[in-house]
């Protein structure tokens, strides 16, 4: 039962970190590899607020705003002069290398490379029971707090008028620009949301391990990958979908894989459903007509 | 018989855009293929090349079976074309451009220059293909296609952007390709270089052929005309 | 010449790093070349340099024929992988290749001949310094004469657009295969070559932050010909050795480097020398890599 809670927790994580992506390869068909250094910049913002007396849970506001802000400049910076160009994909995605390595070593000069603790007593401990089962404070709300996040989102990309216009930027986006969509403040706005998600999601794994460190965003990547391609690239529900296919994957399969190889099982589904089905779930047309 | 389609079908999810289309084009001959846009010309044209796979019917080439084949298997069995929203290697010179249309011929830089030439583009061989002139391009992409010495040219709407000078010039090329044993295809909305370069022509309409004939005939079918104009009855 | 002597013997490892990282940045190059993005080479070279390596420690083999048995083994892996995966576009490609190196990645960490995780000690260290710089040399001359043949001439025609260069008769899949199998072949030789290098090799070598490294190496030091990828190595292998004083901030500037050559020079660095083609390429909107 705790394995089920568990997988719940995790999958969550997945599905706000790979949202970030999902969204900014919806829009732009770029897949913007400074998301994890968003993540881990959110965990560590949250870390140095709290370090100044800042509660948790405004922490975590305060991550998600800075993260936020920090994706817009990534964007202005490494992205929007591409764009200008029309620069093919490829181009964006080594920009946005180069972003992540400054955006992880700035991280690292102030904190160095090791595993850092929030301040004692900030994060709840408290342990409760429902039913015979045990369950934490800490993990339950953010579970919670993932869901709702992903609900907001749900509701932001299908009833407000933010949303449609994403949407017709993820479809057509010269037809958004004739219909008068200001694509700039979209794109803008695309990544204030994605560097967010990606932040907090951070913050949060941040608390439940209580142990942020500069490469924590490595390993979420490759997961990351996995979930939107299983879900489909660019896919929001699929991302949702797929993230929670994937930890209770992985969970399910330690009871017959050592602990080591947990990671393979993420990196098999990848390949497995890029050979077999590549637009996963939801996602669009991934091969090659030729 | 050069070229031959039996039943050819075309769909996109719940849409037919080629309906068991039936040519026969006879060698040395240039064939026109016109009808009103969307008829599905260009989508018969891109199964007919393989860079669309046929949901039904048959292609044969020179008596054999090529349905299946891809796009460069069956350039190397002697098909060209060019494309309708032009596709040259545009970062290439306008030289390598015909040298790699050449390719299945080994790609000679004299034959290339010598085809420059008959398309009156030579003086812009090292230019980068997309830097030259809209009529210019149109004249690369047939120089790129006449390179490969193809048995059957395939050309999707060559004139468009041409202006009269140049499209009488395209004329010329095209009754001249007959006698160098290449077969011609040509999809184009230029009515005179209808008439006046294509031995026959088959109509499209709605992913069917819907007359064939010699361009007098066709243009006289009052079907045809209804198919461009729409019919009296909607009226 | 003692002074020259004292320097080689103080800056060997770097040198030597210099050399091999520029036949890593060869090997992808090739797929680049042809207007494709794949991450594997480094678990290519992982491959042949664990096979090598193990070759001549555990089988006695002569150095060279461990070298080419290592080589070989990367570019058999490669045939395989590649007829699955270049059927998928652009992004997809990039993370199948991905989950492909996470794959060999966690393969050596859970096959115990490999030394898992304490990686394989005891290398005899047999590679010279004249070793790598003539694999180099050779290798450089070979791929730049096939880069100006038909066969590289086809490669930048399927660069340019795959489907006119299908319809001029050019095996697209096929020609895009060879360069990768090519590539794979290359990044085998470095690999075998760096593990008798440096006494010891570990998965981490080999991982996603590698295959990212060689990536840059390539597209900052330029596509058009073989000297780009060469002056990407030399440069981000050198410049940490360069800026002694400025270790810290070394990550920075190969992120900032990253970022201003992307913006500005997006056909790399070695296209200083040809500034006027790329303005010509810029007018007609075909300036960026691939």
């Amino acid at each position: 039962m705790d394995q089920i809670y568990n997988a719940i927790f995790i999958g969550s994580i997945y599905a706000l970190f790979a949202l970030g992506f999902t969204l900014v390869f919806s829009v732009l068909d770029i897949l913007n590899l400074a998301q994890p250094a968003l993540f881990t910049l959110g965990a560590f913002v949250a870390l140095f607020a709290m370090q100044q007396g800042v509660p948790a849970a405004l922490a975590v506001v305060v991550a998600f705003l800075v993260c936020g802000i920090a994706g817009v400049m990534c964007d202005r910076v490494a992205f929007a002069p591409l764009r200008r160009r029309s620069a093919p994909p490829l181009s964006a995605m080594i920009s946005s290398i180069g972003v992540s390595l400054i955006i992880i070593r700035l991280i690292q000069l102030k904190y160095g490379p090791d595993l850092q603790a929030y301040p004692a007593g900030t994060l709840p401990a408290a342990v409760f029971s429902i039913g015979g089962l045990q369950l934490d404070t800490l993990r339950s709300a953010i579970i919670a707090l993932a869901i709702g996040l992903m609900l907001g989102l749900t509701y932001l990309v299908r009833r407000t008028r933010l949303g449609r216009e994403l949407r017709a930027l993820a479809e057509n986006p010269r037809a958004a620009r004739i219909l008068g969509i200001d694509v700039e403040r979209a794109i803008a706005a695309t990544f204030f949301l994605s560097a967010g998600l990606g932040g907090v999601a951070g913050v949060l794994y941040g608390f439940a391990t209580n142990s942020p460190f500069s490469q924590m965003g490595l390993g979420f990547e490759l997961k990351a990958f996995a979930v939107m391609v299983v879900g489909g690239m660019g896919s929001i529900p699929g991302a949702v979908l797929g993230a929670y296919i994937l930890s209770f994957g992985e969970i399910a399969s330690l009871t017959f894989l050592p602990s080591e190889l947990r990671d393979a099982f993420a990196y098999g589904l990848l390949f497995a459903v890029l050979v077999v089905r590549p637009r996963g779930i939801f996602g669009q047309r991934a091969v090659d007509r030729v | 018989m050069l070229l031959e389609t039996s039943g050819l079908m075309k769909r996109f999810g719940g849409v037919v855009a080629v309906n068991s289309v039936d040519l026969a084009i006879i060698e040395g001959e240039v064939f026109g293929l016109i009808g009103p846009n969307g008829a599905g010309k260009t989508t018969l044209i891109n199964v007919i090349s393989g860079q669309l796979r046929a949901d039904g019917g048959a292609v044969r080439l020179a008596g054999a079976d090529v349905t299946r084949l891809r796009p460069d298997q069956l350039a190397r069995r002697g098909i060209a074309r060019t494309f309708q929203a032009i596709r040259l290697f545009k970062g290439l010179t306008v030289l390598e451009n015909v040298r790699l249309g050449g390719f299945v011929r080994g790609g000679s830089p004299v034959h290339a220059q010598a085809l420059l030439e008959r398309m009156g583009i030579a003086a812009r061989a090292n230019a980068l293909a997309g830097e030259l002139a809209y009529g210019d391009q149109r004249r690369l992409e047939i120089a790129r296609a006449l390179a490969a010495e193809p048995k059957l040219l395939i050309l999707d709407e060559p004139a468009a952007g041409m202006n009269p000078t140049e499209s009488a010039a395209l004329r010329v090329l095209l009754r001249s390709l007959g006698a160098e044993g290449i077969t011609t295809v040509l999809i184009e909305h230029d009515v005179r270089l209808v008439m006046g370069a294509c031995d026959r022509v088959a109509v499209l309409s709605f992913g069917r052929k819907i007359a064939q004939g010699t361009p007098a005939q066709v243009q006289g079918d009052p079907a045809v005309r209804d198919a461009y104009l729409g019919s009296d009855d909607d009226a | 010449m003692d002074d020259l002597g004292a320097f080689l013997a103080a800056y060997q490892t770097t040198i030597g790093f210099i050399g091999l990282n520029a036949m890593l940045a060869l090997s992808v190059w090739l797929t680049l070349y042809t207007g494709q993005l794949t991450l594997g080479n480094a678990a290519f070279a992982g491959i042949a340099a664990y096979c090598s390596a193990l070759l001549t420690m555990k089988a006695g083999f002569p150095f060279p024929l461990a070298l080419a048995c290592g080589a070989v083994l990367a570019a058999a892996v490669s045939v395989p992988l590649g007829a699955t995966v270049f059927r998928l576009r652009g992004v997809y490609l990039a993370i199948a290749t991905l989950a492909f190196g996470e794959i060999v990645r966690v393969a050596i960490l859970a096959i115990p001949v490999t030394g898992r995780g304490q990686g394989l000690v005891g290398i005899p260290p047999k590679t010279e310094l004249w070793h790598i710089f003539a694999s180099l040399l050779i290798i450089a001359v070979a791929l730049e004469r096939l880069r100006r043949s038909t066969v590289g001439r086809a490669w930048a025609a399927i660069r340019e657009d795959e489907v006119a260069a299908a319809s001029q008769g050019i095996p697209v899949r096929g020609y895009q295969l060879a360069a990768f199998v090519l590539g794979a072949l290359v990044a085998g030789w470095a690999g075998g070559l760096a593990a008798h290098f440096d006494f010891a090799i570990q998965p981490d070598e080999f991982g996603f932050a590698r295959a990212v490294q060689i990536l840059v190496f390539a597209v900052v030091g330029g596509i058009p010909n073989v000297l780009g990828p060469i002056a990407g190595a030399l440069l981000f292998t050198a410049l940490p050795a360069i800026l002694q004083p400025l270790q810290e901030y070394r990550d920075i500037f190969q992120g900032v480097i990253l970022v201003l050559v992307i913006v500005f020079l997006p056909r790399g660095l070695a296209t200083i020398l040809e500034l006027r083609r790329t303005a010509r390429l810029r007018t007609i909107g075909a300036e960026d890599v691939a």
